[in-house]
């Protein structure tokens, strides 16, 4: 069954609302005229999230097919009676948190109701024996981890979208912050669930742990990116502020060594804020910003390869790449040749005692490992910037280029041949970087960076499109899932049929099961619009 | 029959092992899959599908985060896999979908199992404590600071006296696994809480295979409960008064946010059986806690959950 269809549409040509004005009044009815939008401007803001194939677009004076109207409910049980209208209308729903994915998750295929969560953004209450809190789904990360701050809590969720994307986004598609390694993933937060379903009830999950309870409703629902229903209120783990931080960072001689040093990290039982490791390119990108020990001999001076990529990463840093771009594959191959200098940056915290005895054992295993010391430096660097990176973006595409980002993971034994393999597979098509992150007892996740201007500003969504098909094919290939924490939306809805296998079946008859009609967020995860 | 990638730290069975032969297989290789596995009788198919007799726990994580991939065939014949891989976000979970559905349980043939070096050092402790809500407080706490034993238990009144001829309200079980200043660490930090004043420890130091059993008669009411922290304050001090001292409580599990309680009563014992079980019954309707486990027959249908979700 091939995948749903894309439009585009000129924006001066968007096609008109498809709501009559009777719908339009029951919309109102249930949520307040203030709250249901429906004209152009609004129509057009809402038809796309952040997928740079759709920023191409937009930059090209194209929409994807908008929504009929946008509705923003103040309460579950306004959401509730949204589902039974929409069930009623036969329309299209599309949950929507503040935009900022960039699979394309909150496309509007074929128009349809958006509804914008954004005034569901509550921190309820806080139990501070059990440390769960009770939070409302429409609350941006960095204002929820303000609120608990006061408090003495963090959730210690902190995506570098932390600004731009809400905790229902979170959960609808198996978010990670960049402290996963110590907190954890989205899913591994959640106790307990309250979620609308395409009916219109309402119903709260069991709470975690369930394992003897049956089915685990909130693993379901976590991931299924609206297609199961409206996540409406949830209960999730919070910890106490840490008392305490400390600061690592090592080189190692290239992506293999510091991979070991990770997972033995990893293996010796210590869970660490943050364990990142950057491969030769990333690391110059990043920059050391070390407190460089002396050095026992003199430097070689630096190859030609080496002095030709550090001036491109200069470049890319100030996003003014075009011109290299528009040959990837000259400056991949200059990458393969740089002499391997690979930083992992380090961060842990805690109790004092706990966070210090985990950066001793973190240390002991990466000098173990054969890396070099390079004191607080780079770490703390990393803290401060941490979400600089993906403001840097918008130059990329002003430069008549594209930048995009895929995180895969995989098991330890195959991470290193995974990473190479996804490299061979875009070489041609587009620059690429990586960076290991979100590391476990078994595996991590691998963050690639890709840019190309190949193709010229013709060509640039094909060429797009090429280096993903390219990219997720090698994925599939090599075993790895094809997304650690963006999810799936509609772009990787191909993928995802390969990755499921015979299990596809089962998703569908799940998916049947709650949405008889198949109205919720269709085309996404991928189903059919 | 197992299969081990060394490097990853996974290892591949048939759902027909019994959880104790998969550790004795893993520890041979010197490995461990984490789990108390004495407390464990059936094979690992009914540990996987969501149905053990006990409350699975260990400080290397929930059942759901060891458990990595599955394989099964499914009832058309057609053979199935979840993919192997530390986390995704590649849609729902459809490992816990295959396991929470009983026709896919049913059908399970592998299992992949996230499992661990054999611990360099382990040490067990007990402590005797003149104050079970302290000693449960003090347990919270830790693992909340993310000290988290591999083993614990937690016995009331009744089962000290019983099980360990000590006449304290509270005793504490714990074992530690790791690192040999790991677990010494986290031994201390038990050992120096100033939130428990413990009495001094059973002459006799237990190991992971010591823990007592409780001898009850087969006809005895048994169940398991998971309740959050703050439900707990509450739930024992009620739960003991009603029980009259005939009531056997076990702390067996505890998590960030919650723990798991097994409890157990001679159904011969007249009022504070009658009155335990309409206590818990109150309890379970009001969604303080969840029933984990609960008799297969004798005792009323096991309480259902406060939501009743779709049936798969």
């Amino acid at each position: 069954m091939p995948q749903a269809a894309l439009s585009t549409y000129p924006v001066g040509a968007l096609p008109p609302s498809r709501l009559s004005p009777e719908q339009l009044a029951a919309l109102c009815d249930i949520c307040g005229a203030a709250n249901v939008h429906a004209t152009l401007p609004d129509r057009l803001l809402y038809a796309r999230d952040m997928w740079p194939r759709s920023v191409l677009w937009t930059l090209d004076g194209k929409s994807p097919t908008p929504p009929d109207a946008i509705v923003a409910p103040g309460n579950a049980r306004e959401v509730c009676a949204l589902l039974r209208f929409a069930g009623e209308q036969k329309l299209p729903v599309i949950p929507f948190g503040a935009g900022s994915g960039v699979c394309a998750g909150t496309l509007t295929l074929e128009g349809g109701l958006v509804i914008d969560l954004k005034r569901l953004n509550r921190l309820i209450a806080v139990d501070d024996v059990s440390l769960i809190a009770e939070i409302e789904p429409g609350i941006y990360g960095e204002t929820l981890e303000r609120e608990l701050a006061p408090l003495g809590y963090t959730m210690g969720h902190f995506p570098s979208s932390i600004y731009c994307s809400t905790l229902g986004g979170y959960l609808a598609a198996r978010s990670a912050g960049q402290l996963s390694s110590r907190y954890g993933k989205i899913e591994d937060m959640v106790v307990e669930l309250e979620v609308a379903l395409p009916d219109g009830r309402l119903l709260r999950s069991a709470p975690a742990p369930t394992e003897g309870l049956g089915l685990d409703w909130n693993q379901l629902i976590i991931g299924s990116e609206g297609t199961l229903g409206i996540i409406t209120r949830a209960f999730m783990r919070v910890h106490r502020l840490p008392a305490a931080r400390e600061f690592l960072a090592f080189q190692f001689k290239g992506v293999g060594p510091g991979l070991d040093a990770m997972r033995s990290v990893m293996r010796a039982g210590v869970e660490p804020a943050v364990l990142r490791l950057y491969d030769e390119f990333d690391t110059i990108v990043a920059g050391t910003h070390g407190d460089e020990p002396e050095a026992a001999e003199e430097p070689a001076a630096p190859s030609l390869p080496e002095k030709l990529v550090k001036e491109a990463a200069g470049k890319l840093k100030q996003g003014a790449l075009s011109g290299i771009l528009k040959r990837p594959g000259w400056l991949n191959s200059a990458i393969d040749r740089l002499p391997g200098k690979c930083l992992l940056v380090v961060m842990t915290e805690g109790e004092a005692e706990l966070a210090h005895h985990e950066a001793l054992t973190i240390r002991d295993c990466c000098l173990a490992g054969g890396g070099k010391d390079m004191g607080e430096g780079p770490a703390r660097y990393w803290l401060a910037h941490r979400y600089s990176v993906s403001y840097k973006q918008s130059k990329i595409f002003a430069a008549q280029s594209w930048v995009d980002t895929m995180e895969v993971a995989t098991t330890w034994r195959d991470v290193e041949k995974l990473y190479r393999a996804v490299k061979r597979a875009v070489a041609d098509d587009a620059f690429i970087m990586a960076h290991f992150s979100h590391a476990y007892v078994d595996g991590c996740c691998i963050y690639f960076s890709f840019a190309s201007a190949k193709g010229g500003s013709d060509g640039l969504t094909e060429s797009h499109a090429k280096a993903w098909e390219h990219a997720l094919a090698a994925v599939i290939r090599e075993g790895g899932t094809i997304t650690h924490h963006h999810g799936v939306g509609y772009s990787k809805g191909e993928a995802l049929r390969s990755e499921y296998g015979a299990l596809w079946g089962e998703w569908q008859a799940l998916k049947l099961r709650l949405d008889p009609q198949g109205l919720m967020n269709p085309g996404k995860l991928g189903g059919q619009p | 029959m197992i299969t081990i990638d060394t490097i990853s730290g996974l290892a591949t069975a048939p759902v027909s092992l019994r959880p104790a032969e998969f550790e004795a297989e893993l520890l041979r290789r010197d490995f461990t899959c984490g789990l108390d596995t004495d407390a464990l009788d059936e094979p690992m198919s009914a540990l996987l599908a969501g149905t053990p007799s006990i409350k699975p726990y260990s400080k290397y994580g929930d059942l759901s985060e060891l458990l990595a991939a599955v394989t099964l065939t499914l009832p058309t014949g057609e053979k199935a896999r979840t993919i192997l891989t530390p986390r995704s976000a590649a849609g729902p979970n459809l490992r816990l979908l295959v396991q929470g559905v009983p026709r896919l349980a049913h059908g399970l043939d592998t299992f992949t199992w996230r499992v661990f070096e054999r611990p360099a050092a382990a040490e067990s402790a007990v402590y005797a404590y003149s104050d079970l809500a302290a000693v449960v407080k003090t347990l919270r706490e830790q693992v909340q600071a993310k000290v988290r034993p591999s083993i614990l238990r937690v016995y009331d009144a009744r089962q000290c006296r019983e099980a360990f001829g000590e006449a304290s309200p509270a005793l504490a079980v714990l074992r530690f696994e790791g690192g040999a200043k790991d677990v010494a660490l986290r031994l201390d930090r038990f050992a120096r809480s100033k939130a428990l004043t413990p009495t001094p420890q059973p002459p006799a130091p237990l190991t992971r295979h010591d823990f007592p059993p409780v001898q009850l008669a087969p006809s005895a009411f048994r169940c398991g409960l998971t309740a959050s922290w703050k439900a707990l304050d509450s739930l024992l001090p009620e739960l003991l008064a009603v029980g009259e001292g005939q009531l056997h409580l076990t702390l067996a599990g505890a998590w960030h946010h919650a723990a798991y309680l097994s409890l157990s009563i001679p159904a011969n014992s007249g009022t504070p059986f009658e009155a335990t079980l309409a206590a818990l019954k109150t309890l379970l309707a009001a969604g303080e806690a969840r029933v984990a486990d609960w008799p297969a027959a004798g005792f009323g249908e096991k309480p259902k959950p406060r939501d009743e979700w779709p049936t798969l």
